[in-house]
């Protein structure tokens, strides 16, 4: 069969009338079966093409990323912006200062420069009246947007750790321009919804934009303090019945007089807060000349601490817990409708297991480039924790007391736990000993629960950030008293990289892939790893290889049939 | 019957050049939309590149890139001027979507001036991008009309040389997947209309492998039907 249409090719030569066209059509035919031949391989090139582009888009994915990479080292400094004081960070990735100063000016007060650069919109942080008269604005109009990262395709992509890029949902700051990253709009949506300050006595009037896909709502637990929204008190059924619609906004307007640390959350029906529509609400006390940092994105350090403030510096910190079956869901959806009903109707939030554990949006070792608590001796630090999660968070800071005014966990060198109920916020003191007692090294600031120290069961990851010593940071925030470099890599928490091969140990390396539990091995006649297949070779799956054979093939074939059919 | 014989063959050599040549310009078509899209970044505009993005913050919102008068490389003048209506909002949305434009595509010539007037009906800003513009006159490659708020924000660029599908979109986060797609057609033709809403989904698809087989069996079938 496969010989006949060359065959029957060359018996018709001798048959045609002139001998003109003998030649001719011996030509023709075989240019036309190369042409064919060249179909073929044109198809069999493309179905290549298209397994090698899938097979690059699947590993571009950064494998081994640097530690810190960032672009704005100057942003670690010390400075003045706009006539604001911005205090020193020193992290990998610090807060714009920019962002801090209109922060704290109001995007109507500073300069139009400063704003521009800031990435925020003009109604992001308006400041209004005096009402007190003691020199700083206490009605504050901030605008959130209510929107999602890491969503169904998306641009803006905001791995949590290495390779790790769990969809979230977040109110952030409202922002000019395009959102994109590397834009300081890009910038600005991030996990977690990011800490408001306020002073106490203060009027925040807190605009929700929801240019989100679902319905939303906002409840403020454990302020005390008359909530009101269209002129109403903001009710928690009411909020059921009428959400805010996406391409809707409201306004929610209240005047805590307590200071504390708060919260706002989601109370739209469904696992919103689980998915990120929940931040911290701080209340400073009242003073003179206090123009507070009102936004604090991505939490952290606080760079324009308020007035008043016993402690040398101030974290906020936000702990998530994540299950990835839930935070998959909108990754897999382009279409609103789906999405809705699988978070709300087949996620079943009961059988709920984390398996990402976050502090202030990052997992280790991303929570090295932005929360690591840089210490001096002789200080103190004030530390503003806020349980997003579903279970409690027990806390512990190695070498260190975690303090509260209201509760007093300080033990001689014992350094226990605290634990906060999920929702609970509270305020930790961590005092650093003087100069000549500073033995402290690097130590973990960590939840010590064994699932918690992982990302998805791969350790050393979860939420653990440090706790520093300045000397013990490199220029560029990173602690230098060990080389992290390998956890900077997705590979490693894709369970890819054994977790010691660092150690260059045949005896830790990855086993054999045929040993099977309760296999034993011997060390003198084992048989070595099966050598990989010849055909993998090529790095070409054997399906598209089968595949385009066959194509090929099909049309080398149904071409002979044609051609042969036609000379008869 | 015989002597047609030739013929058929040639017939049959030619449509299976046509169908390589149209296969292959199809595919370098697509190439050559992908090399366009990932001018910026990955798949969206960056402002990277020898220049900045020039940002003006006008009434209600900004535009990034307005340009009415610079001439985009190949074009030797404007060559007139487009005025239109894009209107974004929920109330635009398809079941399924969360937001939308009221228009399928854009449609405008090359080297033309068009002045759009982006008409927001939502609470929350809305945005028109579009993305895969000559980088020499727009920095980033791209043009940004953004509408902070409801009510309109009006900007003007001009159209570049180089007819095709531009890709337009909000860049906040998934409304492009959830319904904010508006894509600009340039045509060569100088006579083409304007802001013509078009029904078919222009979404720039890949040509598969489908059209080339399609082609090779046309040819086939061509070949049977000389033989008789």
């Amino acid at each position: 069969m496969a010989d006949r249409p060359t065959h029957t090719a060359t018996q018709a030569s001798p048959s045609t009338p002139t001998s003109l066209s003998a030649p001719s059509l011996t030509a023709v035919s075989t240019a036309a079966l190369v042409v064919l031949v060249v179909a073929s391989a044109a198809v069999a090139g493309v179905s290549v093409a298209g397994a090698g582009g899938a097979g690059s888009v699947a590993q571009s994915a950064p494998t081994d990323e640097s530690v810190c990479s960032f672009d704005r080292p100057a942003w670690r400094a010390p400075q003045l912006v706009a006539g604001v004081r911005v205090d020193a960070e020193r992290a990998c990735r610090p807060d714009d200062p920019n962002v801090v100063a209109v922060s704290v000016l109001g995007t109507n007060d500073a300069p139009d420069s400063v704003v521009e650069r800031s990435g925020l919109a003009r109604d992001a942080v308006v400041k209004g009246a005096d009402r007190d008269g003691d020199g700083d604005a206490d009605v504050v109009e901030v605008t959130f947007e209510a929107l999602s990262v890491n969503g169904h395709d998306a641009a803006l992509s905001r791995a949590v750790a290495p390779g790790v890029t769990p969809a979230m949902w977040v109110f952030a700051p409202k922002t000019r321009g395009i959102v994109v990253p590397g834009t300081p709009a890009g910038d600005l949506v991030r996990a977690p919804s990011p800490p408001l300050r306020v002073e106490a006595g203060d009027t925040l009037r807190l605009t929700v934009e929801n240019t989100h896909y679902l319905p939303q709502s906002l409840a403020f637990p454990g302020v005390d303090a008359a909530v009101v929204a269209n002129g109403t008190r903001v009710d928690d059924l009411a909020a059921l019945d009428d959400p805010v619609e996406p391409g809707e906004a409201r306004t929610y307007e209240l005047t805590p007089e307590e200071p504390g640390t708060y919260a706002y959350r989601s109370s739209a029906p469904g696992p919103n807060a689980a998915m990120g529509f929940s931040g911290m609400l701080v209340v400073v006390p009242n003073a003179a000349e206090n123009p507070v940092q009102t936004l604090n994105v991505g939490g952290g350090k606080v760079r324009h601490p308020p007035e008043g403030v016993d402690h040398d510096a101030v974290y906020d910190l936000h702990y998530q817990s994540i299950d990835a079956g839930l935070h998959e869901i909108p990754q897999q959806y382009d279409d609103v409708r789906a999405i809705a009903a699988a978070v709300t109707q087949t996620y079943d939030a009961t059988d709920a297991s984390p398996d990402y554990f976050l502090a202030n949006g990052r997992a280790f070792p991303y929570t090295l480039r932005e929360s690591v608590v840089a210490t001096e001796p002789n200080s103190s630090y004030a530390l503003r924790v806020f349980n997003a999660g579903d279970e409690t968070l027990p806390l512990a800071a190695h070498g260190h007391d975690l303090t509260t005014a209201t509760r007093n966990q300080a033990q001689s060198g014992g350094g226990d736990p605290v634990a906060l109920a999920p929702s609970e916020r509270e305020t930790f003191i961590l005092q650093t000993a003087a100069e000549s007692e500073s033995n402290a090294g690097v130590r973990l600031l960590h939840d010590p629960r064994t699932a918690a120290d992982t990302t998805a069961g791969i350790a050393p990851g979860g939420s653990a950030t440090v706790v520093a010593p300045r000397d013990a940071l490199g220029d560029d925030g990173i602690p230098d008293t060990a080389n992290v470099s390998r956890y900077f890599d997705a590979a490693y928490y894709a369970g890819d990289v054994p977790t010691w091969s660092h150690l260059d140990d045949p005896r830790l390396a990855s086993p054999p892939v045929e040993l099977h539990p309760n296999q034993t091995t011997t060390t003198s006649d084992s048989p070595s790893p099966a050598p990989a297949p010849a055909g993998s070779a090529t790095g070409l799956p054997d399906a598209v290889l089968l595949l385009t054979g066959l194509v090929a093939g099909g049309v080398l074939v149904a071409a002979g049939v044609a051609i042969g059919r036609w000379t008869k | 019957m015989s002597a047609r014989r030739p013929l058929g063959v040639a017939v049959f050599a030619v449509v299976l050049v046509v169908a390589l040549v149209a296969g292959s310009a199809g595919f370098a078509l697509a190439d050559s939309d992908v090399a366009a899209v990932d001018d910026g970044a990955a798949h969206h505009p960056t402002p990277d590149g020898d220049a900045d993005p020039e940002t003006s913050v006008v009434e209600n919102g900004s535009v990034v890139n307005a340009n009415p008068d610079s001439l985009p490389p190949g074009c030797e003048a404007v060559r007139g001027e487009r005025r239109l209506t894009v209107d974004a909002g929920r109330e635009y949305a398809a079941d399924g979507d969360a937001f939308g434009y009221d228009l399928d595509s854009v449609t405008a010539p090359a080297c033309t001036r068009l002045v759009v007037t982006l008409v927001n009906h939502d609470d929350v800003r809305h945005q028109w991008v579009v993305d895969g513009l000559p980088t020499d006159t727009y920095p980033g490659g791209y043009v940004a009309i953004e509408a902070a708020d409801r009510g309109s924000v009006t900007a003007a660029f001009v159209t570049p040389s180089e007819p095709g599908t531009y890709e337009g979109l909000s860049t906040l986060p998934q409304h492009e997947q959830n319904g904010m797609r508006l894509p600009l057609v340039v045509t060569g033709d100088r006579s083409s209309d304007t802001a013509t809403a078009t029904s078919d989904e222009s979404s720039g698809s890949v040509p598969g492998l489908g059209p080339l087989l399609a082609l090779v069996a046309l040819a086939a079938a061509t070949l049977l039907a000389v033989r008789r």
